[in-house]
């Protein structure tokens, strides 16, 4: 069981990196006052445009910035929408996941047979893998906590999320701030759906981001909106994703069907019993 | 001759829906048929479907699924001039008949392969949904193990879906990290995961329903292929010979739609005495000397 607990414990922490970097996004993004819930959406345009620029470039590199930009004009519709013209936040996500997956599968079963789909993907070597992995885990949390709680810029995004009409009179502009967390975000999914298609797997499917965007968001909420809280959150799911399929493959005889639900399980229990008040940001979802 | 096809989805899947399309293409060019295609997505439109093509005098009507043999009895009925053929089913009357694909033959050969040359006395396989035809192949693998090394031991994990490459790469890690070093998959689009997985650990495995060895030369030793659109084109012929009689059409080695088709560049890699014994199997189904378990569906 230790055994397996070990072995397990490196495949959780590289195969939740995309589940990670979209949570730490989410995170700045809802700090704001935005509930992104075309989250995933996002990540699965991402995935397909890291794979466009990967193979028409030839560079990994290229991938990441592929699939930021593609995050970052999906980002451009839900801002457009959600700030610009302050429609309803949860709307204008459903709308944009729909849109994503959609758009996506057309396009993939269109270009089935084109060298951008057939041929392999860029390889990420194991190093490159372990170097992503500290990043997300060790690097962007650390900067991201000190600039939410650590910088004017913010405070001032957080107030954003908090009370937004108190940032208006104070003189700086909300829709601005909110821009701007929508491009941390964007950068984030961006590089989580690069990640995706070109690291964690080796090119694009149908649909493959497979609810980590909607498990992201659930995580933001059970992590209280904390940068403790959701690595926490995101390490139980990652490690409970492995450690179920090191069961199945050991035990036969249990139900794997349950053994699949063990990590949503087991992550809201731990979550739920980490003692605290759930206090979202006051202005969540709500336009400025 | 006129021949219609009814799919339960869009024919440019790259899938299911796709291979039967290919399939009625090739008997307009092989047999020179006139051909039509329905989507269907309804039992009221399977009917309607199959009906009209009763109704225009059609030599052969496909509907592509088990879910199309209602459908296909009523018209039968209605419509005794025209074959109905539902893809995999039970159902026979007159002048319907269901086909069944047998990929369990190949999967059985590809059980003595990992039982004969794996080294850690285990292997494992990566399932997307535990559908009775995946677990049925499975089933036919792990027979084919067995019936060389009764000690064999065979894993079995599923994702629980064929969209998430990562979560197939991640099972397939796990099942690597237990000690097995072959590896099997039924996860369509996500067993490119499996291979990934395979890649980097460097281990042996197969292909699935299609030739796949080109996708990881490296790893993959043998594909079970499974060739849907001959299976239509056999389908046709037997109506246009007047050869059709009702029964269930198991379709496998024997008629050519099923095989096992090795990677060359590994074949060297496998004890000549295994690829002897796998070659003697095959002849055995082939000649029907051999029956391959397969799930009760």
């Amino acid at each position: 069981m230790i055994e397996m607990i070990i072995q397990s414990l490196p495949l959780a922490i590289f195969a939740s990196v995309p589940l990670l970097l979209a949570v730490e996004g989410e995170l700045v993004a809802e700090r704001a006052g935005m509930i992104n819930l075309g989250i995933e959406g996002m990540m699965l345009t991402a995935a397909m445009t890291a794979v466009f620029a990967a193979q028409i470039s030839g560079s990994i590199i290229a991938g990441l910035f592929g699939g930021i930009a593609g995050a970052l004009a999906v980002a451009a519709i839900f801002g457009f929408f959600s700030i610009r013209l302050k429609a309803d936040q949860i709307v204008t996500g459903t709308a944009i996941n729909l849109l994503a997956l959609g758009l996506t599968g057309f396009v993939y079963r269109e270009m089935q047979q084109s060298a951008i789909f057939v041929r392999s993907v860029p390889h990420v070597g194991a190093a490159a893998e372990n170097a992503i992995a500290i990043v997300s885990w060790i690097v962007i949390p650390i900067l991201l906590s000190l600039m939410l709680w650590m910088t004017a810029f913010g405070l001032r995004l957080r107030a954003c999320g908090e009370y937004p009409r108190a940032v208006a009179a104070s003189g700086p502009s909300v829709a601005m701030h909110r821009w701007a967390a929508l491009v941390i975000e964007a950068v984030l999914v961006g590089a989580a759906g690069a990640d995706l298609s070109l690291a964690l797997s080796s090119g694009f499917a149908e649909n493959m981001t497979s609810g980590r965007g909607f498990i992201a968001l659930s995580i933001v909420i059970f992590g209280r909106w904390k940068t403790r809280g959701i690595l926490l959150g995101t390490a139980v799911f990652g490690i409970a994703a492995a450690l179920q399929y090191a069961l199945q493959a050991m035990n036969q005889s249990l139900q794997f069907h349950l053994l699949l639900a063990i990590p949503y399980v087991v992550t809201l229990l731990i979550l739920c019993g980490i003692a605290g008040k759930v206090r979202a940001p006051e202005s969540l979802g709500r336009d400025a | 001759m006129k021949v219609g096809l009814l799919t339960p989805g869009s024919v440019n899947d790259n899938g299911w829906n796709a291979i039967a399309y290919e399939g009625l293409q090739q008997i307009h060019r092989q047999l020179g048929a006139q051909i039509s295609y329905q989507e269907t997505k309804t039992p009221a439109e399977f009917e309607e479907g199959f009906q009209s093509y009763g109704a225009k005098g059609f030599d052969l009507a496909f509907g592509h699924g088990f879910e199309f043999q209602d459908a296909a009895l009523k018209a039968g009925a209605q419509y005794p001039k025209t074959v109905f053929i539902t893809t995999s089913g039970k159902s026979v009357a007159p002048n319907v008949s269901p086909m069944v694909f047998e990929l369990e033959q190949a999967t059985y050969l590809l059980g003595i392969i990992a039982a004969r040359e794996s080294k850690s006395g285990k292997a494992g396989l990566v399932g997307g949904i535990k559908l009775p035809s995946i677990d049925s192949t499975f089933l036919a693998f792990k027979a084919g193990a067995h019936s060389v090394n009764p000690r064999f031991e065979v894993k079995e994990v599923y994702t629980g879906n064929f969209d998430d490459l990562g979560a197939a790469r991640l099972a397939t890690l796990s099942l690597i990290n237990a000690g097995c070093d072959f590896i099997f998959h039924q996860a369509n689009e996500a067993g490119r995961g499996v291979f990934q997985a395979c890649t980097e650990r460097k281990v042996r495995c197969f292909g699935s329903n299609k030739n796949q060895n080109d996708l990881a030369p490296d790893v993959i030793v043998a594909s079970a292929v499974l060739d849907v659109p001959k299976a239509f084109v056999y389908m046709a012929k037997l109506v246009r010979d007047k050869q059709f009689r009702p029964q269930v059409y198991w379709l496998g080695m024997k008629e050519g739609i099923v095989s096992l088709a090795w990677n060359d560049r590994l074949e060297p890699t496998i004890s000549p005495a295994t690829v002897e014994e796998v070659a003697d199997v095959e002849k055995q189904i082939r000649d029907g000397k051999l029956e391959v378990p397969r799930g009760k569906f």
